[in-house]
């Protein structure tokens, strides 16, 4: 829970950053000239509910009323006096292209309630106002917006993933180390999904690692095929070449034709087919110096599914939210 | 014994642990520094003992439900392994002692 309502934090920092000023002020600012009477100023606030506003005179920032200032007036008994000579003059604006975070930011230093927005920096000339309060409802609007897109995503992969469950593919580039053993994790991680026993996950993993290692090890390249049958895990790895001259002799433990550098890295004992051999209940190797190599081997279930169509099982959630169609496989 | 004992226990130092890690169940050792055979052998819940650095040993670990890799032999990991560990929660420490000692002060305690 502590998690998410960082994660919830860091997002908003970064929204500050992105969404700038003139996407959350009002424009036009409601403006009055030097001129105008604190009563005349405090009619308009009542009328049209705003707080402060800026006093521009020929196009150009002069000052800032706030209601404050009305109340000093009425006050003092200056309430019909043109607010020329008792507006603030130092008044802190933030020019529109800037991000929220620089409003968010002087917010915090003066405490004032509004910041006339500028056209530019160093302008004088009021394009908007903006609050803390535009700040805030813009970011959870846009807070509002991420989650939702972000749901959506989530229904889609789901279904994605649903759609296509029963099979998986991977190409394997050869002499590709950084991704190595990528294709077996997500195997791994997609299996177990589907409540299969952690022995039968593992000797399919196995399986997978070391065909995958010899296609990026020795070959120029292929695919990976991982198929959930309802008896068994079928795996299909096809590569396109070099081929294997003799496979009696590469069936053999302990032979192998990995180089120094690939044994120096604890690759290369010569130990994958047979392992694969020994991991599967099935298992076909085929192989010419023409076309490459192909392996297909099977990991029988303990239970098989019933039914034509395998369903992983339903994810047990702790809201009582209703379940999403995207749980069953089509 | 878990994690958090076998760390205490052999002196190990920490590189990534996962949330949670530390009660994690350490049921069985493996030492073995030839990826295919600890893919081959490695019990599920087992502590392993290698000097292979490189980012490969994190699949090996994790498709065998290793419960920690013990980098020996004073070992760095390459940030790389360190990086893909994190991500796939797997636990990697490290120690200067070899495979033989630690192995050696675990004896009848698993």
């Amino acid at each position: 829970m502590a998690e998410l309502r960082e994660r919830q934090i860091r997002l908003v920092h970064e929204l500050m950053y992105q969404i700038k000023v003139h996407e959350v002020m009002t424009t036009p600012a409601i403006c009055f000239p030097s001129a105008a009477t604190f009563r005349e100023i405090q009619r308009s606030m009542k009328e049209r509910r705003f707080t402060g506003a800026p006093i521009v005179d020929g196009g150009e920032l002069a000052g800032i009323v706030s209601i404050h200032d009305i109340i000093t007036a009425f006050d003092r008994g200056r309430v019909d006096e043109p607010v020329a000579h008792y507006m603030t003059r130092d008044v802190v604006t933030v020019p529109q292209s800037y991000s929220v975070i620089a409003a968010s930011n002087l917010f915090h230093k003066y405490r004032y309630g509004r910041l006339p927005a500028v056209s530019a920096p160093q302008s004088r000339r009021v394009v908007g106002i903006v609050t803390y309060g535009d700040i805030l409802s813009h970011l959870l609007m846009e807070v509002n917006a991420i989650a939702e897109r972000f749901e959506k995503q989530e229904a889609k992969s789901a279904l994605t993933a649903a759609a296509a469950c029963n099979k998986l593919r991977f190409e394997l580039a050869p002499d590709n180390f950084d991704r190595a053993g990528s294709a077996s994790t997500t195997v791994k991680k997609h299996l177990q999904a589907f409540g299969l026993s952690p022995a039968i996950l593992r000797r399919v993993a196995v399986i997978c690692y070391e065909a995958e290692m010899n296609v990026i090890i020795h070959s120029l390249g292929g695919y990976m095929e991982v198929e959930l049958m309802p008896d068994r895990v079928r795996i299909l790895v096809v590569d396109e070449g070099p081929g294997i001259p003799d496979i009696a002799q590469a069936l053999e433990p302990g032979y192998t034709t990995a180089n120094e550098k690939i044994r120096a890295l604890g690759f290369g004992a010569g130990m994958g087919l047979c392992n694969i051999k020994t991991s599967a209940d099935e298992f076909a190797i085929r192989s010419s110096m023409e076309t490459g190599t192909e392996i297909e081997a099977a990991v029988m279930l303990d239970t098989p599914f019933v039914g034509d169509v395998i369903q992983p099982p339903r994810r047990v959630r702790t809201d009582p939210a209703p379940e999403a169609a995207s749980g069953s496989a089509t | 014994m878990n994690l958090r004992d076998l760390v205490d226990t052999l002196e190990l130092c920490p590189v990534c642990l996962a949330d949670g890690a530390e009660s994690a169940a350490v049921s069985a050792a493996y030492c073995g520094d030839l990826l295919s055979d600890v893919l081959a052998h490695a019990p599920a819940q087992s502590v392993w003992f290698t000097i292979q650095s490189h980012v490969n040993i994190v699949a090996v670990a994790q498709l065998r439900d290793v419960a920690c890799v013990v980098l020996v032999n004073g070992v760095a990991p390459h940030p790389e392994t360190v990086a893909k560990a994190r991500a796939q929660r797997v636990n990697v420490c490290a120690s200067a002692a070899t495979s033989a000692d630690l192995c050696m002060r675990l004896a009848g305690k698993l």
